[in-house]
């Protein structure tokens, strides 16, 4: 499959008083087209910044400190604001973790829908509205014709997060970005719009990167998957390899930490600890002092991403001829 | 339907509300000391009211009592005057007996409420986009620069500048007369002496808001549209940024209204504010019972009226 996006070596800090956080330090990642990208790691991994940081959407004591990211044959760091904007919405659009905030509260959801189209100057007044319109009946909004003038408050939570994926489905674009769409729905609603986004990229042939925290999630939806921690990337794998074969003792930690009814009681074994603070990350392996294989190498040498085996990477120095030697 | 309900459902609120405030005012009076006699045979004291015998005097109380209504008992007279006070008959008072105290405040008013949409304007005018401008150049010296005027805006008394004023541009430079308010040459200053204040506020409101709404969800979430740096300013910040400044121009509305005592005083404007304050220092409880009903009805009306444009602007308020 051709190649829509690579990015190389992506570092973003954010300048804090207290100091600079390191908030994503030197990732790289690729996405074909049609293909999806879960990117999953806790909170205040980076995962967030690391996709917000092409599009020129991290908040301003943020700056993306260097690396490049050639999507479609152009490198997104280094376009010109407005380049980068007539990018954004028409081949990249993102969806948004929270549908209650992130629409705005006062303006017809339909006039919030019509906005890329017009903004891009991909179709007139009237041929916007009603692909708006359409776009309302595509994501499965019910009476869309009447609810096209209706403000964001009329609607659910699960129908906002609709009327979001109609927004940013409404320019056809080729990536979508996908930032944990589900997290703040309820558990029925999250399937329905899990359901719905499948069924969108399988008509539109879509590239997504799928930003979530949770990790089964990502198993069930993703084609490749990236594990981040500490702003780093600790495992990338195809999604096949990755559930047979977890090897870095965060992604095992981290499966570890969901429930499964299968296993027996005493399963949950939840990773102890707290994220570090990444102003001063951890020498060596930034996991280490949660890790529960630490060994001396860890605390003293930072491992590098290596392929134990195709399309598997894995960021530990424990992991030889594709196990954990523990 | 809604809205026609609900506005008779606020006037009868503000209708009980004003009852309340004149029974407190009336008795807030009562405990106060001082009487506008003493006050007035004070004043007068050189003149012919102190060389009357303490006989006279009582003939001449009882007599201004009875005129006044002040024989019978407080709340006889709360009801009296509350009564008329409905229909804006509010008697004469002490000060002026031959003048009811509506015909004061009409031939006043004109004045008042010009000075006070003047200044509003101008506080409007300038102070949205220095709040504006403010936001969007947030932490550079176009920010500290608006922000540090603002700010003696709000600190210097309105008064003093208008001192100010008078040295530079009717002593010194000799453009601007003192005082009057016949000809829109001295009405300037007065006007800019009054819209300081609510300038200097409405700046750092609409300052505060704006920076508040960039910092939202949707504000991104436009941005991720595709949008430029104009539209989803003037779209999406700062039609929302605006909902919270209309509460604050409202209620300073209603007190410009009443009156703006000192910069009356100072350039001689003939308005509201100087009839209220005399009644205060003369004890003319007919007149200071009229100012305070008036001040009071002019707030609520003015929130009744920010209340309705509020759900103009914005749909998620409904009228229940």
């Amino acid at each position: 499959m051709a190649e829509l996006l690579k990015v190389n070596n992506l570092r973003t800090y954010f300048y804090r008083n207290e100091g600079v956080v390191k908030a994503v330090d030197g990732i790289s990642y690729k996405l074909d087209y049609g293909e999806t990208l879960g990117i999953v790691g806790e909170s205040g991994s980076g995962k967030t910044v690391s996709v917000l940081s092409l599009l020129g959407l991290i908040r301003r004591n943020g700056r993306v400190e260097g690396g490049e990211a050639i999507f479609d044959g152009k490198d997104l760091l280094k376009l010109s604001k407005e380049e980068l904007r007539e990018i954004r919405g028409k081949d990249i659009s993102i969806i948004f973790q929270d549908p209650m905030t992130s629409l705005n509260p006062i303006m017809r959801i339909g006039i919030q829908i019509m906005e890329p189209l017009i903004w891009h100057r991909l179709l007139s007044d009237k041929d916007a509205r009603d692909r708006a319109i359409e776009l309302l009946r595509v994501v499965g909004i019910p009476e869309y014709k009447t609810r096209f003038l209706d403000y964001p408050f009329q609607f659910s939570g699960g129908m906002r997060q609709r009327v979001m994926i109609a927004m940013a489905l409404a320019c056809n674009p080729k990536l979508v970005i996908a930032d944990e769409p589900t997290t703040a729905l309820d558990v029925t609603i999250r399937a329905q719009i899990l359901n719905l986004m499948h069924e969108m990229k399988e008509k539109l042939n879509m590239s997504i990167i799928f930003i979530t925290h949770d990790i089964t999630l990502a198993m069930n939806f993703c084609d490749t998957i990236i594990v981040m921690y500490a702003g780093k990337i600790v495992e990338y794998s195809s999604i096949e390899k990755f559930i047979k074969n977890p090897l870095h003792p965060y992604s095992q930690g981290l499966l570890n930490s969901t429930l499964d009814i299968e296993k027996k009681e005493g399963s949950l074994r939840p990773i102890p600890g707290n994220p570090p603070n990444l102003i001063n990350p951890p020498e060596g392996c930034r996991f280490h002092p949660r890790c529960s294989y630490v060994q001396e190498i860890c605390k003293e040498k930072e491992p590098e991403l290596r392929e134990i085996e195709e399309k598997h990477k894995v960021a530990c120095h424990l992991v030889k001829g594709g196990n954990l030697n523990a | 339907m809604g809205l026609v309900k609900y506005i008779l459902r606020r006037l009868f609120t503000i209708f009980v509300s004003l009852i309340a405030v004149i029974i407190i005012t009336y008795i807030l009076m009562w405990i106060a000391p001082g009487e506008f006699f003493n006050i007035a045979q004070f004043q007068a004291s050189a003149g012919k009211v102190a060389t009357l015998t303490p006989e006279q005097l009582q003939v001449l109380i009882k007599g201004f009592e009875e005129k006044y209504g002040l024989n019978v008992p407080l709340w006889k007279q709360i009801l009296n005057y509350l009564k008329d006070a409905f229909r804006f008959k509010f008697g004469p008072s002490f000060s002026n007996p031959n003048e009811p105290i509506e015909v004061q405040i009409a031939r006043r008013f004109p004045v008042t409420l010009t000075l006070a949409i003047l200044s509003m304007t101008l506080a409007v005018i300038v102070g949205i986009p220095l709040g504006i401008i403010a936001a969007l150049k947030r932490n550079t010296w176009i920010d500290y620069i608006s922000m540090f005027f603002s700010m003696i805006g709000s600190i210097i008394p309105a008064y003093t500048i208008g001192v100010i004023m008078v040295i530079i541009f009717s002593v010194y430079l000799r453009v601007l007369p003192t005082s009057g308010w016949e000809t829109p040459k001295q009405m300037i200053m007065p006007v800019i002496c009054v819209a300081l204040g609510p300038m200097a506020v409405i700046a750092r409101f609409m300052r505060s808001s704006l920076l508040d709404v960039l910092n939202q969800d949707y504000i991104r979430t436009a941005y991720s549209k595709g949008g430029t740096d104009r539209a989803v300013i003037i779209r999406h910040a700062l039609r929302n940024s605006l909902i919270p400044i209309v509460t604050i121009i409202g209620p300073q509305l209603a007190f410009l209204f009443t009156g703006t005592v000192w910069i009356e005083n100072l350039f001689r404007v003939p308005g509201l504010g100087q009839l209220f304050v005399n009644a205060a220092s003369m004890r003319d409880y007919p007149l200071l019972v009229t100012s305070t009903f008036i001040l009071s009805l002019s707030v609520m009306l003015m929130n009744l009226l920010v209340d309705i444009i509020y759900a103009f602007l914005d749909p998620r308020i409904k009228y229940e």
